[in-house]
């Protein structure tokens, strides 16, 4: 029968998780306990978040098989793909015996579903970057929305703390209700419902420029919706200041 | 005049200027300091014609004392005009900085009054959004030929790049459309920054705290399809401009006519973005793939053909070359394979290692197979048995590449710069 691994949505928890089952012989598969139980029958097993031997579990994958083995393999975790934890669980009994090269065969079988979800992170991380926009409050806070496909706050907030770092901002993921916030020193992770902010009175001004200068850098006779759209998908459209979604 | 209306006059006279790349520089946080710059530059959007906005493009003015033929600002053409102060830039470029909608600033400028008038304004604007503003982003600035050498030497302590646009290939058409310019206008700038950036480079080697110089070095552009010079000598010269200048990147920029009835400009260009797309791909070929001009075109074949592109054009005429065994082939003979670029290539160099690649193995790594499959073989088996006949082959590659227009993206992509990644499948796109 199968073993089934319940975690409780953590990183922390798919460690402990990943931790419990690497040894099993057998059908085995690791889910967050919140997602659909499969339809097979299968041996259920709730694993404790233990932060210490969490610890343990990353502390091999960084010393044994790198950073880049890590990077991977946490961003894959992001993608909050439902069969991601029995993937991660595959890819990281086959790096072990393999060694650190092990991430680079990228068209093994055990390696291609961790590689392709982390790649897909990656992805919306980068392009976000560019896309999310922040709109100054009347308390002076910088306030920037999204409601990006993967859980991707904790990856994009450092970016934004190195490059905005004199300002106060949140970094609001409407979606998860989950917000970064940043104070001029430290960012950090908390719950936020989605909330209707107030503006300076300066922000309509800026928008308004912002909104005209999108208009009138493009070469009217060279319209592409087409390609806009390929770069620029349009779920992502909803919280653009320049363009309607 | 309100802000909003010469904004959009100024964004309207900078839209035809290609270049809005913020690649180049990475530069960290920096204590007291407003932004950092990204080795691969970031995209923030993309405007209604397809292309990236990364850089706040504007003129800083449209008012002209010129008259090129070519340039929808020269003083005889009548369109409204307008100046954005100093301290309106700044502002305009921190506000948008700090809402993410930008990575920085790309200051260009009509010649008001005198090239030293013009560049010295702009020289005031970059230098005071690097103190006053504490802007630690992107700026590139534009050079006006035939400004004091003192004042280039200045401006490219507060730029992270500069560029000079040759525009006119030929010292024939830049007489004829352009006869106040001359080429040593724009030659000596260029000469002066690639030397000032070669002496910052030894400096910084020798003191760590050496100032910066033009980091993200320089570019420059010619207009394609204006006047009648061929692909060949367009190449030709782009080849010699990366030689002798050591310049990061030579932009093209397809004709759109701005005159009527014009007694040298076309009215009209045939194809004039998918001339430019090929110029591109074939820029490309010369700094990313190994290849010289030389071998790309010469005096009998002087125009790339519309309908391949310039690697497949490259490898009908070359059938000695192939079939690449994908197994043992090197890097550089990796990189002559239709289908196979830079990020495919080093994929290829690393899955091999471990075990031998098969032909359904390929794909999963980012090589275009539909290209590639009748230039390789795999471990000595070769995927299609075709034999290598221009004839036949040549209507295959085009049938299935019809006029499809790969983004000529402006920016290095992010994951040119990080070879380990995905890259997704080409973004090609039907241009009709």
């Amino acid at each position: 029968m199968m073993q089934l691994f319940l975690y409780d949505g953590s990183f922390e928890g798919l460690m402990c998780a990943i931790a419990s089952a690497y040894r099993i012989q057998g059908d085995v598969a690791i889910q967050k306990n919140d997602d659909p139980a499969p339809l097979l029958l299968a041996h259920v097993q709730d694993v404790q978040t233990d932060s210490a031997q969490a610890s343990k579990v990353i502390e091999a994958i960084v010393q044994k098989l790198g950073m880049e083995t890590f990077k991977r393999v946490s961003y894959a975790y992001f993608s909050e793909i439902p069969e991601i934890g029995t993937d991660i669980l595959h890819f990281l009994r086959y790096a072990f015996k393999t060694g650190p090269s092990a991430v680079e065969h990228l068209a093994h079988p055990a390696v291609k579903p961790v590689f392709k979800a982390s790649w897909r992170v990656t992805r919306e991380v980068h392009l976000m970057t560019g896309l999310l926009r922040f709109s100054e409050t009347k308390s002076g806070i910088y306030y920037g929305c999204f409601e990006p496909t993967y859980d991707i706050t904790t990856l994009l907030a450092p970016h934004f703390a190195s490059r905005l770092s004199d300002q106060t901002w949140v970094l609001h993921d409407v979606r998860r209700h989950l917000a970064a916030f940043y104070d001029q020193k430290n960012w950090w992770l908390a719950e936020l419902e989605p909330t209707i902010q107030s503006y300076s009175d300066e922000e309509e001004f800026y928008r308004t420029l912002w909104q005209s200068y999108f208009k009138h850098i493009a070469i009217e006779s060279r319209r592409s919706t087409e390609r806009q759209r390929q770069h620029m998908p349009k779920k992502y459209w909803k919280y653009l200041i320049e363009i309607k979604g | 005049m309100e802000w909003q209306k010469k904004l959009e006059i100024l964004a309207d006279s900078a839209k035809y200027d290609v270049s809005c790349s913020s690649s180049g520089t990475s530069r960290g946080k920096s204590q007291g300091m407003l932004g950092t710059a990204a080795a691969a530059g970031i995209c923030h959007s993309w405007s209604d014609d397809g292309r990236c906005i990364s850089l706040l493009k504007i003129l800083m003015t449209n008012v002209c004392v010129y008259d090129c033929a070519y340039c929808v600002n020269r003083i005889s053409s009548d369109v409204p005009r307008a100046t954005l102060s100093p301290t309106e830039i700044v502002d305009l470029t921190l506000n948008f900085y700090r809402r993410n909608y930008i990575e920085g600033l790309f200051l260009s400028s009509a010649v008001l009054v005198s090239p030293d008038h013009t560049m010295e304004r702009m020289v005031e604007v970059v230098k005071r959004l690097r103190t006053e503003g504490k802007f630690n982003g992107y700026i590139h600035l534009k050079a006006i030929p035939g400004a004091d050498p003192r004042l280039i030497a200045e401006a490219g302590r507060y730029a992270d790049r500069m560029s000079l646009n040759i525009e006119l290939p030929t010292k024939r058409s830049l007489k004829l459309l352009a006869p106040e310019k001359n080429p040593e206008t724009i030659t000596a700038p260029m000469a002066q920054i690639r030397n000032t950036i070669l002496e910052t480079r030894s400096d910084q080697n020798k003191f760590k705290k050496a100032p910066s110089f033009v980091p993200a070095g320089q570019t420059t552009q010619m207009i394609v399809g204006a006047t009648g010079e061929t692909d060949h000598l367009l190449l030709n010269l782009t080849e010699k401009l990366y030689q002798r200048y050591a310049l990061k990147r030579v932009y093209f920029s397809a004709y759109v006519p701005v005159v009527q009835n014009h007694p040298v400009l076309p009215g009209q260009v045939e194809h004039p973005m998918l001339r430019e797309h090929r110029l591109y791909q074939a820029d490309w070929l010369l700094r990313f793939y190994g290849y010289t001009a030389g071998e790309l075109l010469d005096e009998l074949n002087p125009q790339l053909d519309l309908e391949l592109d310039p690697k497949c054009q490259w490898a009908l005429r070359h059938p000695e070359q192939f079939p690449v065994e994908i197994n043992k082939a090197d890097l550089m003979t990796l990189l002559r394979v239709p289908g196979i670029g830079p990020v495919s290539a080093r994929r290829i160099l690393k899955s091999r290692r471990f075990s031998a690649l098969r032909p359904e193995d390929l794909k999963g790594l980012g090589v275009v197979m539909k290209r590639a499959k009748y230039f390789i073989q795999c471990s000595g088996k070769k995927i299609e048995t075709l034999n290598f006949e221009t004839r036949i082959l040549r209507p295959l590659l085009v049938s299935e590449e019809p006029l499809k227009l790969q983004v000529p993206s402006s920016q290095l992509s992010f994951f040119d710069l990080n070879p380990g990644l995905w890259i997704p499948p080409s973004k090609e796109l039907m241009l009709r």
